[in-house]
């Protein structure tokens, strides 16, 4: 089922009867949210996401290149596998959160403090050095150099920063 | 390490303490391109605890925390920290690489490598939202300017399980409800609870029952709203709507049930002064009964102070240390539970007993 409004996968569905007469109304979560529609609370988020990826995929089909999350390891935790899959899963992942979020879409509030970029950067470089690795051993190389290329870009912007001490260390 | 001092939150006292024992905020973060702790190999898990490690003693005003490698300690002071509230059983007996750093007498910590990078969690006695927050969000800050958190343009922290996505704030109020629960307004309280998005759980977290009637009500969403405004829905709504619920249960029950309340509490009472074996599970039930009597005041004697940190103190770990004795098993266990209970209620009285 797709959303009355956008046409997006339909999340919420209603059947209205007005003078006897017998409409059904699909929605995705937004538009509900804004028809003022009760949203279905607390829905497993495995079960969520399963259900969007499944038209497409089968259980086995790697979500995340970064991580390499599959569709049944997600399954069997509920747990993403780092950062980038919030971007890899995509417009699934995007409703299953809808879903388990009340309808909400987006963040509001707090964003982060000024972080360290001396201990992003090392943190970054760490695992930029561990996919070089598997690059390598798993014989890619056209991966491994553009990891090689990202590495040294790192290496040329911590430069002046190391020379300045800016994180104290 | 030793966890003597009585833990704040078990203080027992604070804003509307007849309903209210605990609230407890948590914020959850990741590191940035760093794998999430359910995927993290053995290398990158002791690199994440470590880099946490050393925010900590890096921050001017964190330093002062103590540092407990979880690994380390010895699996009584693991339990101590669950009896404590301040760890779960699943983060205390896993496998991998993690920590935590414990400030003032556990009113906040810092848990590496728990399902997030880290968890900044505050705990208050009573009902103080506002201040735990703020007390997360101190650390929470402090942290970040040592460590860089995972943040999305859209979803906001980012965190390993996306039912904490955005803020990745949970507020959880520890209540204790033992006349609604008499008075069977449990299934209307949870039908409640989830048209208004909020989790119940018992006192030990999920899938435990409401052991001594008391209840951790916390919220489901962390997305799409501050986490002020969060917490005010707590401090200016569901708060004051749970103590009024559980206040006017009380009322009624007590007008329509006088003789069956004391002689109730007048049971409890004599049961905790005469025992001589008292398995844990009991003395909790008991415990929560003796609760509804002390606000029904119909016992004179007891406190919610001290009844709080009797739900502590009757615990394995908390009643081997206070009362050291030469064996250790159940039975002994049971018998040195009973003997604290009887000293505890030695002067404890129930009113009304002798009118007519
Ligand atoms: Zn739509
Ligand atoms: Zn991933």
């Amino acid at each position: 089922m797709r959303c009355d409004v956008c046409g997006k996968p339909a999340s919420v569905h209603e059947i209205v009867i007005n003078n006897g007469e017998k409409t059904e109304v699909h929605l995705c979560l937004e538009h509900a949210v804004e028809a003022g529609l009760s949203i279905p609370s607390a829905q497993p988020i495995a079960k969520l996401l399963a259900g969007q990826v499944r038209k497409k995929q089968r259980p086995v089909t790697i979500l995340c290149p970064h991580c390499g999350l599959s569709l049944s390891d997600f399954k069997k935790s509920a747990r993403l596998g780092c950062p980038h899959c919030y971007d890899s899963l995509g417009e699934s992942l995007e409703a299953a959160i809808m879903g388990t979020q009340g309808g909400a879409s987006a963040h509001h509030g707090e964003s982060p403090t000024n972080a360290s970029t001396m201990e992003a950067n090392r943190l970054l470089r760490a695992s930029l050095v561990r996919e070089l690795e598997a690059a390598v051993s798993a014989e890619q190389y056209e991966r491994a150099a553009g990891l090689r290329d990202r590495l040294q870009s790192l290496a040329e912007d911590d430069g002046p920063e190391r020379a300045t001490g800016a994180d104290g260390q | 390490m030793r966890l003597v001092t009585p833990s704040i939150w078990t203080a027992g006292e604070g804003p509307d303490s007849d309903v209210v024992m605990s609230t407890r905020v948590r914020l959850a973060r990741n590191l940035q391109e760093v794998t999430f702790i359910g995927r993290a190999s053995l290398i990158q898990a002791t690199e994440t605890a470590q880099a946490v490690q050393r925010a900590v003693a890096r921050s001017e005003s964190l330093k002062g925390m103590n540092w407990l490698d979880l690994t380390a300690i010895t699996a009584r002071d693991r339990a101590l920290l669950v009896e404590r509230g301040l760890v779960g059983e699943h983060f205390s007996t896993a496998n991998h690489p993690r920590g935590m750093a414990i400030a003032d007498h556990g009113e906040v910590s810092i848990l590496a490598n728990e399902e997030d990078h880290v968890r900044v969690q505050a705990v208050r006695s009573g009902s103080r939202v506002a201040q735990a927050l703020e007390a997360a969000r101190d650390v929470e800050q402090a942290l970040g300017q040592h460590l860089p958190f995972a943040f999305h343009s859209r979803w906001g922290f980012l965190t390993a399980c996306p039912t904490n996505v955005g803020t990745g704030l949970r507020v959880s109020v520890m209540v204790s409800l033992p006349a609604m629960a008499l008075t069977g307004q449990v299934p209307r309280l949870q039908r409640a609870a989830k048209e208004l998005h909020l989790a119940i759980r018992g006192f030990r977290g999920e899938g435990t029952g409401h052991e001594a009637d008391l209840f951790q009500v916390s919220n489901q969403i962390t997305l799409g709203r501050s986490a002020s405004e969060l917490a005010d829905d707590f401090s200016r709504a569901i708060v004051p709507e749970l103590v009024e619920w559980e206040r006017a249960a009380r009322r009624a029950y007590l007008q329509a049930n006088r003789w069956p309340a004391i002689d109730r509490a007048a049971r409890e009472v004599a049961m905790l002064q005469s025992c001589r074996l008292m398995a844990r599970d009991e003395a909790m039930k008991r415990l929560g009964r003796v609760r509804l009597g002390v606000s029904l005041g119909l016992i004179q004697g007891a406190s919610y102070v001290q009844l709080s940190s009797l739900m502590l103190r009757i615990q394995p770990e908390h009643l081997a240390i206070e009362r050291p004795a030469a064996s250790h098993g159940v039975e002994q266990d049971r018998l040195e539970r009973a003997r604290l209970l009887r000293e505890s209620f030695a002067s404890v009285s129930v009113s009304g007993c002798d009118a007519s």
